[in-house]
């Protein structure tokens, strides 16, 4: 047993300014939530007319198809 | 790297209450501009005071929000098709009131008239309106549990009325021959409340805070509720309960704040409102889901943000909430545009914009998780001044 964490960032933080476009869907997603099209990558939402491209709520508009 | 800091004392159940409560039937799934919306604003002010808050509210108006009026309907040869499981309303639609019965013809027909057109996507859009098409039927996915989840921003609404299909679905519906649908679906001119609280007033050389949590939802279906527990429930839950635990600890020469913008499902219209109010420099930390972390939490930064980046790795390794660079569409956003140091924070939305979006979905676990991050970052923010 010890105190030792595992918290905080694996890589540079600075990364947290230019982020993956990891999810097709408007808001957060986990990060394994890649299987569906709903919330799966921005291609996959794309393709399938589904959702919102990850800059739709706060750009107001954006959503796919 | 080991822990400096004891745990701050969390309520796990406080947490629960919360969301539950906001998820309640009360508030109709918070969508802006409805009686459910007005009522959370109006319980959240109050929460916000029973801390010691000096709270304000601040209406503004939100144009251009799409509203189901009545469940849509879609039948298929005689066979009634399920709202939000096999299909939902598409935000391109036009308003079709009351059912219309037609001809189901593929997009590459010679005739559209008087038709319902089966169609990959919009891309017919043009030529079904000239030649005076009943509507269009277009394929969508589903979340993994088969629910399609509900916007109420996006596309400007168009000549036709549109519904979604599930992807199987829609390619069964190439051997029918006749549809009924109706697209209830109207656009309507809203007013949103953002709710305010400051809970240690801010110095002019100090290091000011401000804690965000949009509280809003994209509100119940005609017919069957959209609990919103998870978006964004939970990070209200979350900012209210380290708001509490923050205030009375906070040093002089800190400020610290608290905003539950509405609207962010409508455009992020509450935080574009807001934001050029809040005093330049002022740090802005965004919640946006808070149950069910996974792997990370995901973070976008924006703004001058180094400081703040540093001070959310610093506090991700006090409490052991591994971050990860993410994109987070949110509130956070407005802040950063408008030129303060601004993160967004993301630990999950099971059931996302759906009915499944329930309390039950949302980890109690993640819920302390979040509160102890925030926490944990107002502290490393505010060491300096504190010395």
């Amino acid at each position: 047993m010890t105190n030792e964490t595992v918290g905080g960032f694996a890589g540079d933080p600075a990364e947290a300014f230019t982020p993956p476009a990891s999810s097709g869907c408007c808001g957060s997603t986990p990060a394994t939530a890649t299987a569906t099209t709903c919330c799966g990558t921005t291609e996959a939402a794309t393709a399938a007319g589904t959702c919102c491209d990850p800059a739709a709520k706060a750009d107001g508009a954006g959503c796919c198809g | 790297m080991t822990t400096t800091r004891p745990a701050p004392a969390v309520s796990g159940a406080r947490l629960r209450a919360t969301v539950t409560t906001l998820a309640e039937d009360r508030f109709t799934g918070r969508r802006v501009g409805t009686a459910g919306g007005r009522a959370a604003a109006t319980w959240l002010a109050g929460q916000l005071r029973a801390i010691g808050a000096t709270v304000t509210t601040d209406e503004f108006p939100v144009p251009g929000v799409r509203e189901l009026y009545r469940t849509p309907q879609l039948t298929w040869d005689g066979r009634a098709l399920v709202h939000r499981r096999d299909f939902v309303e598409h935000l391109a639609s036009a308003d079709l009131p009351a059912l219309r019965t037609g001809e189901l013809v593929r997009a590459d027909a010679e005739e559209l008239g008087g038709r319902w057109v089966l169609a990959p996507d919009l891309g017919v859009s043009a030529r079904a309106s000239r030649e005076g098409a009943v509507g269009l039927l277009v394929p969508r996915g589903t979340d993994e549990a088969g629910w399609m989840p509900k916007m109420i921003a996006g596309p400007p609404p168009g000549d036709l009325p549109v519904l979604a299909v599930r992807t199987e679905l829609h390619r069964q519906l190439a051997d029918a021959s006749t549809v009924s649908a109706s697209v209830p679906l109207r656009t309507v001119d809203v007013t949103g409340s953002n709710v305010h609280g400051v809970l240690h007033q801010p110095a002019a050389q100090g290091v000011n805070v401000l804690l965000t949590a949009h509280f809003d939802g994209v509100g119940d279906d005609p017919d069957q509720r959209l609990p919103a527990a998870a978006d964004n429930a939970s990070g209200v839950a979350a900012v209210l309960e380290a708001a509490r635990l923050l205030a009375p600890a906070m040093p002089d020469g800190a400020g610290l704040a608290v905003a539950f913008p509405d609207a962010e499902e409508a455009g992020a219209r509450g935080s574009a409102h807001h934001a050029p109010a809040v005093a330049p420099g002022t740090v802005v930390i965004n919640l946006d889901g808070a149950a069910e972390l996974g792997d990370a939490a995901a973070v976008e930064a924006g703004g001058p943000a180094h400081a703040l980046l540093a001070a959310l790795d610093q506090a991700g390794r006090e409490t052991g909430v591994p971050l990860r660079a993410g994109a987070m569409a949110s509130d956070n956003r407005r802040y950063a545009a408008a030129g303060l140091p601004a993160a967004g924070i993301g630990m999950g939305m099971p059931g996302y914009q759906t009915p499944a979006e329930t309390p039950g979905r949302v980890e109690t676990g993640t819920l302390v998780a979040a509160t102890r991050l925030v926490v944990a970052t107002v502290r490393q923010l505010v060491a300096p001044v504190t010395g």
